[in-house]
């Protein structure tokens, strides 16, 4: 029975993550976690109510049933479930999970979006990015944390879910918690009230000695999504669950590896070489499920400027060889790129009033390694 | 005198007679090489037919432009394989005049049908990205209940290379495969300006049926589109100028125009020039168009070129 349950779930995740049915399902449903929803207030991001209404739901079948999510619903425990294991069952260390808990969330408090990128859903949503075509061989980075939860399960049943889950122990002591409030009831305590301060101080002084290392490079041609939340904010926010790289219909956004700096890695960026910033698509922005690149109406979307074109002259076919091109302008969705005449040819000409970023130019330009690039503001 | 022998006799008789007779043994067969038969009516126009309906309503325009060619069934017979090429390569509503106007296109389809298509496919190679277009130009609604399918030409496997014997630059290109196996080419163009080539109206558009155009422009783009024309030969060819795009072409947005007009032809330089018309130029002002008459393609001279109008 728990089976069939988890199966329907697993079906409905996998519907949703990866197909991009509606136009916000997949944000919504990487967003049903309450712990990444902690993770995005101690971040300081708000996502908008609706969006909490999931969320909410697991809460109060967390206060009620405990790890009912865990055993009937989580993707990844699925995922631990079906796959073989060495130990019949449970091989807890015990209270490892709440101090792991309040580590993460000392740590994000001062740090990244630390919960959020240790959630079993966001964790699932990004094994679903790998099935995206092309596949590139960065890609499969993120099919890391599945596969350590996977090895970590073939060592002690379900190893991650009890002893490093943040969600899973959200859901096991919010109903410790009610039992305890509401009923009355004793309940065994894990860890000493010692410990749990131990693990938040150390959460706090490990998220402040990281963020003094944080990094604050930004490669000239990163460009963040159309409603990406400034760059400082961005790399905290940012859960990096692959949703937006995975909706983008035109392939443009990549994982980056060096350009943000060492902790901005895997967060998306447009690489216009691979994909243009499509006209009428703001899947990314809708995908997202912590805000970090805001949902656009599609006329606001249009209008958003990412980045900006910049003609490089002597690798110009038009400039440099006279040749008759011009296939920038040609592509450009919003006359950015004018025309001016030169020994008798037209040569491009970035209108930089008119240009947002799309990359369209850069895309399309016959010119190997592009002669027309976007880079980012403010260089 | 001298007697001949009678066996001599018969012979001599037999050498000159002989050819006065055996002509009307053997009439036809040895004959007909050198005898030509003329036919008793009149014969056709060597002149290429451009037609042109000014109208309102999309189907009925074109049905009518097509009756000085005989009706599509005069291209159409029964299960053919049909490909369309329309221009759907940007992102742009119908009413931007950067794509044929996808009623036209379903148009087509259902005039191919009731002419006893076997299949029908519309092509292209989209610009932007291809769900998007297909969808902004309208292009998802034009072949939605019809049994026609839209193909978009994405993949290296939907081409095929292929030798251009009489190409001055392009002496390969990889072609799609569905246009190269087509019965009935039909190709279905809008008509506007472009910001490289001048004009895109006809020869333009195959390069959407192309899969390298970078290529293109990097070797001259007006020849590579006669180069290509040499061996894309449409069956017929339908320019959509019920609106054409006046400024900023090929993409757009820009000045809008509505000459509420359907052009057909067979003669794919011929149309082209007789389109140029609509933006107040003739075809000797457009290069490719220039190059391809160069070629031997067609007739770019509308004096020479017999011009059916007539009005809905």
């Amino acid at each position: 029975m728990r089976r069939v349950t988890q199966l329907i779930f697993f079906a409905i995740f996998v519907f949703f993550l990866g197909r991009f049915v509606l136009e916000n399902a997949a944000g919504i449903a990487a967003a049903i976690s309450p712990t990444l929803q902690i993770g995005n207030f101690l971040r300081l991001n708000s996502v908008s109510f609706l969006w909490l209404i999931p969320a909410g739901l697991i809460v109060l079948l967390s206060l009620w049933k405990g790890r009912f999510f865990c055993w009937n619903i989580c993707p990844v425990g699925f995922i631990q479930d079906i796959l073989p294991s060495l130990s019949r069952w449970k091989s807890n260390v015990r209270g490892l999970n709440v101090v792991v808990f309040l580590f993460l969330f000392g740590a994000s408090l001062l740090f990244l979006n630390l919960i959020g990128i240790f959630d079993p859903v966001v964790i699932f949503a990004r094994v679903l990015s790998v099935f995206k075509r092309p596949v590139y061989v960065l890609g499969l980075w993120f099919l890391v944390p599945a596969a350590v939860v996977s090895i970590l399960n073939f060592f002690g049943k379900r190893f991650w879910c009890f002893n490093l889950c943040p969600l899973g122990t959200f859901a096991e002591e919010a109903k410790k918690l009610r039992l305890y409030l509401v009923n009355k009831q004793k309940t065994e305590v894990d860890i000493s009230r010692r410990t749990a301060i131990a693990a938040i101080g150390g959460g706090l002084a490990a998220g402040a000695l990281l963020s003094l290392a944080r990094s604050s490079y930004a490669d000239e041609r990163l460009i963040r999504p159309p409603g990406a939340v400034p760059e400082k904010f961005f790399k905290e926010t940012c859960v990096r669950c692959g949703n937006c790289i995975k909706a983008c219909i035109t392939n443009g956004l990549q994982p980056c590896v060096t350009e943000s700096g060492w902790d901005g890695i895997f967060t998306p960026r447009l690489v216009p070489r691979i994909g243009e910033c499509d006209e009428y698509c703001n899947r990314c922005g809708l995908s997202c499920p912590t805000s970090a690149i805001r949902p656009l109406k599609l006329s606001v979307k249009r209008n958003v400027r990412v980045g900006l074109a910049r003609v490089n002259r002597s690798a110009c076919i038009a400039w440099s060889k006279g040749e008759l091109c011009m296939v920038c302008s040609e592509f450009c969705p919003y006359l950015a790129v004018g025309s001016t005449e030169n020994k008798g040819v037209p040569c491009p000409v970035v209108r930089e009033d008119n240009c947002r970023g799309c990359g369209h130019c850069e895309k399309h330009c016959p010119v190997s390694g592009a002669a027309i690039r976007v880079y980012r503001l403010d260089v | 005198m001298e007697k001949i022998p009678r066996r001599q006799f018969l012979k001599n008789l037999a050498l000159f007679l002989g050819p006065v007779f055996i002509p009307q043994i053997f009439p036809k067969r040895v004959f007909s090489q050198v005898i030509q038969v003329l036919p008793s009516e009149k014969p056709p126009s060597r002149r290429p037919i451009v037609s042109v309906v000014k109208g309102e309503d999309k189907k009925k325009m074109l049905a009518k432009v097509l009756q000085p060619f005989g009706g599509i069934g005069n291209f159409v017979k029964s299960s053919n394989r049909v490909v369309i090429k329309p221009n759907a390569a940007w992102e742009r509503t119908p009413d931007e005049a950067a794509t044929t106007h996808p009623e036209l296109v379903r148009g087509m389809i259902e005039l191919c049908y009731e002419a006893g298509a076997g299949e029908v496919t519309v092509v292209e190679n989209t610009c932007d990205n291809f769900k998007s277009a297909f969808k902004v130009t309208g292009m998802n609604d034009a072949v939605k209940g019809t049994k026609a399918k839209l193909k978009a030409l994405e993949n290296k496997s939907d081409f095929e290379e292929i030798d251009i014997p009489k190409g001055e630059i392009l002496k390969k290109a990889a072609v799609a495969k569905n246009v190269l196996g087509a019965d009935v080419f039909i190709n279905m163009p809008i008509a506007k300006v472009h910001s490289a080539s001048k004009l895109t109206i006809g020869m333009k558009n195959h390069m959407g049926a192309v899969e390298d155009r970078g290529y293109f422009h990097l070797h001259g783009l007006n020849r590579c589109i006669a180069d290509i024309s040499t061996v894309l030969r449409p069956n017929l060819i339908v320019i959509d100028a019920t609106r054409i795009l006046l400024t900023n072409g090929p993409k757009g947005p820009g000045k809008v125009a509505a000459p509420n007009q359907v052009i057909a032809g067979t003669d794919q330089v011929a149309c082209d020039s007789f389109a140029a018309g609509l933006f107040s130029m003739s075809g000797y002002d457009v290069e490719h168009i220039v190059e391809a008459s160069k070629r031997g393609l067609g007739e770019i001279d509308l004096n020479k070129v017999d011009i059916r109008r007539a009005n809905l």
